[in-house]
């Protein structure tokens, strides 16, 4: 491409040293065509770098966002298997309580799901997500 | 003679330059559908990860709906029976001096109002440039022509005028008369019209591509948002099946309430029969004591069934989401937000696209 304008160019000098008056005005047109050439080529050059910056920027936040959903995914599978074996515990303990007609182990029990329940991973969740959100690069996250 | 050569000269300089625009414009025509592609798939992907979402939503909100059902269900009946129960036990009390005081009648007239608000209960709230430069390249060539060039008839074009100024320009681009062996006029517009169109396919072509470029810069921009906001709804996919998990848990909780509430139940609905029977058969034989230790026996069983019955009360009157922290509320206006976004982005680049 650079070489067949450099010839258009060419021939444009030819062109005006062999009728100096044909010169400006024919040399205008082909160097209005050279300058469109020049120009897409600085566009074209200001957009691949505008793509490739948006594809690592782009690139670098989706892997964040990612990230970001893969911790909320593995905090809530660690919350969830403790909170299921706390369950399972307090059901078994229920259920010892009622067959032995133990009223201790049965409030033991009850308050023990009571306050599972109230305590709602989904609120821990979002509290996570906001310090994740917060968090300063290199800072170090206590889940 | 070198004069001849330079229409030749022009006329092929205009054919490469034309040829150039051609390219340059097929090469447009590539990007814009590159550019349109990148947009229409991440529409797509877009529209798609929308829908997923929502139809998780509505999952979980179908979820949360059965929940609220079985809360308003289970408080219902466990809380008719227990107020139902201290009253009768309250009244055999009374004959016998044995106090039945551990719910007040002002709380078993809460639990009735709040069994009966418990059936409403809802738990979920939801080319200018180009045609002048392309002017220039055409008119400039033209009154060039016409000012430095000699009519084939020897005349000096500049001399002349009108028509035959006109006609003697074209044939000089022609490369002269057709008697001097040239093209003649015909030859010359045939030159000219290279010469026009050539230069201007040749700029508008880079302008086009120009506008392509930017055109497929700005699609893969709007591409990139979309990505980013599909992977957003990757945390709230996730927020979703932790708010499932926990209504699943939730809901196992609660069964294993109100299976353990009918364990209460059984035993104490057993006594009573067992000592309606036994009353019956000893009624003469039972003395005031023996009749205060059976009522005793039954105030424990009641007693069991009433702190069954307050666990299952603060599991129903637990909320799983609320207001001040629950995603599912700031995920409807989050969401919302996010097809705006990607909407208004859309629109932008298809109006480039139109540009």
């Amino acid at each position: 491409m650079t070489r067949t304008l450099t010839k258009l160019a060419s021939a444009t000098k030819v062109l005006s040293s062999q009728s100096p008056r044909l010169g400006p005005d024919a040399a205008a047109g082909i160097e209005a065509m050279f300058q469109a050439w020049r120009d897409y080529q600085q566009v074209h050059e200001t957009e691949s770098t505008k793509r490739e910056e948006i594809r690592a920027r782009s690139g670098v936040e989706i892997t964040r966002l990612r990230e970001q959903a893969q911790l909320i995914r593995e905090h809530f599978a660690m919350i969830f298997s403790e909170r299921r074996d706390n369950f399972d515990k307090s059901f078994t303990l229920l259920e010892t309580g009622l067959s032995n007609g133990d009223d201790r182990q049965i409030e033991a029990a009850l308050t023990l799901i009571v306050t599972l329940v109230k305590e709602s991973p989904i609120k821990q969740a979002a509290e996570t997500m906001r310090t994740i959100k917060e968090r300063v690069p290199g800072q170090i996250i206590d889940l | 003679m070198p004069l001849p050569l330079i229409p030749i000269i022009a006329g092929a300089t205009s054919l490469i330059a034309g040829a150039l625009g051609v390219k340059k414009g097929l090469d447009a025509k590539g990007l814009y559908e590159q550019a349109k592609s990148i947009g229409g798939r991440a529409e797509r992907r877009h529209r798609e990860a929308v829908k997923e979402i929502e139809d998780r939503r509505t999952s979980v909100y179908e979820q949360l709906q059965a929940l609220g059902r079985m809360k308003a269900d289970a408080f219902s009946n466990t809380a008719r029976y227990v107020v139902d129960q201290v009253r009768q036990a309250r009244a055999v009390a009374t004959l016998s001096d044995v106090d039945y005081a551990s719910i007040p009648e002002e709380e078993l007239v809460v639990f009735e109002r709040e069994s009966a608000q418990m059936s409403a209960l809802d738990l979920v709230s939801d080319a200018g440039t180009s045609a002048a430069l392309a002017a220039l390249g055409a008119g400039g060539t033209y009154a060039a022509v016409g000012a430095a060039a000699t009519a084939s008839t020897g005349t000096a074009i500049a001399s002349l005028s009108g028509a035959a100024a006109t006609n003697a320009t074209l044939a000089w681009l022609g490369g002269g008369s057709l008697a001097t062996g040239g093209l003649g006029i015909a030859g010359g517009m045939w030159v000219l019209s290279g010469i026009v169109a050539g230069p201007a396919l040749a700029i508008t072509g880079f302008s086009l591509a120009s506008r392509a470029e930017e055109a497929v810069t700005q699609a893969q921009f709007f591409a990139a948002e979309v990505d980013e906001k599909i992977a957003e709804l990757q945390s709230l996919h996730a927020l979703l099946d932790g708010t499932s998990n926990n209504i699943n848990e939730t809901e196992h909780a609660l069964e294993s309430l109100l299976v353990a509430f009918e364990n209460a139940r059984s035993q104490y609905e057993d006594r009573h029969r067992k000592a309606d029977q036994s009353w019956s058969e000893r009624s003469s034989q039972l003395n005031e004591n023996q009749r205060a230790q059976d009522i005793e026996a039954f105030e424990f069983d009641l007693q069991r069934i009433i702190v069954v019955f307050k666990a299952i009360k603060e599991v129903v009157q637990t909320p799983l989401l609320d207001e001040t922290h629950m995603p599912i509320v700031g995920l409807r206006e989050r969401l919302s937000q996010v097809v705006d976004v990607c909407d208004s982005e859309l629109f932008s680049a298809r109006r480039g696209d139109h540009e």
